[in-house]
């Protein structure tokens, strides 16, 4: 039970150093805004970084998404930077 | 990035798989030219075709009718509303603006009207959705199209879609499946309307750049009861061998239709359509029951007792369904009032 309490405090410890990259909740201006409409989650990342490397990221597969920006089509190497916010829209439907 | 195309706009999506990137208007040149391609290698469509396009709302089926549409041919949409909470509500809202935007009226089949929708009939029957949905949603394409006096049911299946399922049907060996496998479905002398899927040549991806660039708003979320499907694992293994061997899963499905084809034609069908066992489920979550007459040759083709619709048994698999689901409904009614 002790060592379970510490365990957490430790993760919490951890969370709160890497707070910018949490999910949602604190939205810096200064990072890049990633949503996932789909899993309906969206995380923050430090900027600046290329379309692939911001897939990379989230750990989704490159060729399962597209990225878009507003009423734009992002090509993989485009660079975004620090203060936008893209949409990884996955592709995949099953059934 | 340049577009490989015109050589002057700035490239929206780069594909791979062709070796090129594509501003937006060059863009829908190449799709619209793939799915040309595919519906002439194996003569989907005539000029003349009315076609009737299956539409769940996802972007396949919308991208499909926007293309078909374009394309010139006469088309008219079909709706089925599985009766999914929420789900179907949202896919159908979409299908409705899509469908008034064209200036068009979808069909609609409402599930819940027709006492089997599918959650409900799962539950009572004790079957994979996905397994009902098919057996449900073929009976329909079918009787909507021979009311309407369609000459083509259209659906949204797209390459990995199509890749994916014959990775599943060599992975099991499911002969018989192996030798429907196909974009084109002919119609049948019984009076089955021929069944094309005419973006078998397109990926997922570029099926969803299309909708996207074309500013076609269709549901993103997928249908709740796919979640387990296992079609899903053979495009996650696919997308993989994709991403490192780029052209892979055209020159894998492809091929089959090209040097495989023989299945169709081979003593396979014969003798598999006669050993298969009823009720045994395709990877795609259709059902094969050996009575059904687009999924077996066994015996003489008849009316249906109850429906009409074409059989190999008294009743059609549809019919014996909404029975069955009737029968366990008014049964657990019983015993939750008892």
């Amino acid at each position: 039970m002790v060592r379970k309490r510490a365990q957490r405090r430790v993760s919490r410890a951890k969370e709160a150093a890497h707070g910018n990259q949490r999910e949602g909740i604190l939205y810096n201006a200064e990072m890049i805004r990633v949503c996932m409409p789909q899993k309906k989650k969206e995380i923050e990342i430090p900027g600046p970084k290329r379309v692939m490397d911001l897939i990379a990221e989230t750990g989704m597969r490159p060729s399962t998404v597209i990225v878009t920006q507003e009423k734009k089509l992002l090509t993989k190497d485009h660079r975004v930077e620090d203060g936008e916010t893209v949409n990884i829209i996955s592709v995949v439907s099953g059934g | 990035m340049k577009c490989r195309r015109c050589r002057k706009a700035a490239a929206a999506i780069e594909l791979p798989s062709h070796h090129a990137a594509f501003c937006p208007e060059c863009f829908f040149v190449f799709f619209k030219k793939q799915v040309r391609e595919g519906i002439k290698k194996h003569r989907l469509l005539s000029p003349g075709d009315r076609v009737l396009v299956c539409v769940s709302g996802g972007k396949d089926s919308l991208v499909l009718w926007d293309v078909l549409m374009d394309m010139g041919y006469e088309t008219e949409g079909l709706y089925i509303d599985l009766g999914i909470e929420g789900y179907s509500d949202r896919s159908r809202e979409k299908v409705i603006a899509y469908a008034e935007a064209r200036g068009k009226q979808p069909i609609i089949v409402e599930l819940t009207k027709e006492g089997i929708p599918i959650p409900e009939a799962a539950r009572c029957v004790r079957m994979q959705e996905c397994s009902i949905c098919g057996t449900v949603k073929r009976y329909f394409f079918n009787r909507i199209a021979k009311e309407g006096r369609f000459n083509a049911v259209a659906t949204g299946h797209n390459l990995d879609d199509e890749s994916a399922r014959l990775l599943g049907n060599i992975f099991h060996w499911q002969r018989e499946h192996l030798a429907r496998q196909h974009p084109h479905l002919p119609a049948s002398a019984e009076g089955l309307v021929k069944k094309v899927k005419p973006l078998w040549r397109v990926s997922e991806l570029e099926t969803a750049a299309y909708g996207f660039l074309k500013e076609i708003d269709y549901v993103i979320e997928e249908c709740p009861m796919s979640e387990r499907a296992t079609s899903l694992v053979y495009k996650e293994v696919l997308s993989l061998i994709e991403e490192r061997m780029p052209g892979s899963r055209i020159v894998f499905y492809q091929g089959f239709l090209d040097k495989a084809n023989p299945l169709r034609t081979s003593e396979w069908k014969a003798t598999d359509a006669a050993s298969a066992p009823a009720g045994t489920l395709a990877d795609d979550g259709v059902e094969y029951t050996s009575d059904d007459p687009e999924n077996g040759t066994k015996g003489a083709a008849r009316s249906c007792a109850s429906c009409g619709a074409l059989t190999y048994a008294e009743t059609c698999a549809y019919c014996r369904l909404k029975e069955l689901v009737r029968k366990r409904r008014e049964k657990r009614a019983k015993e939750t009032n008892g």
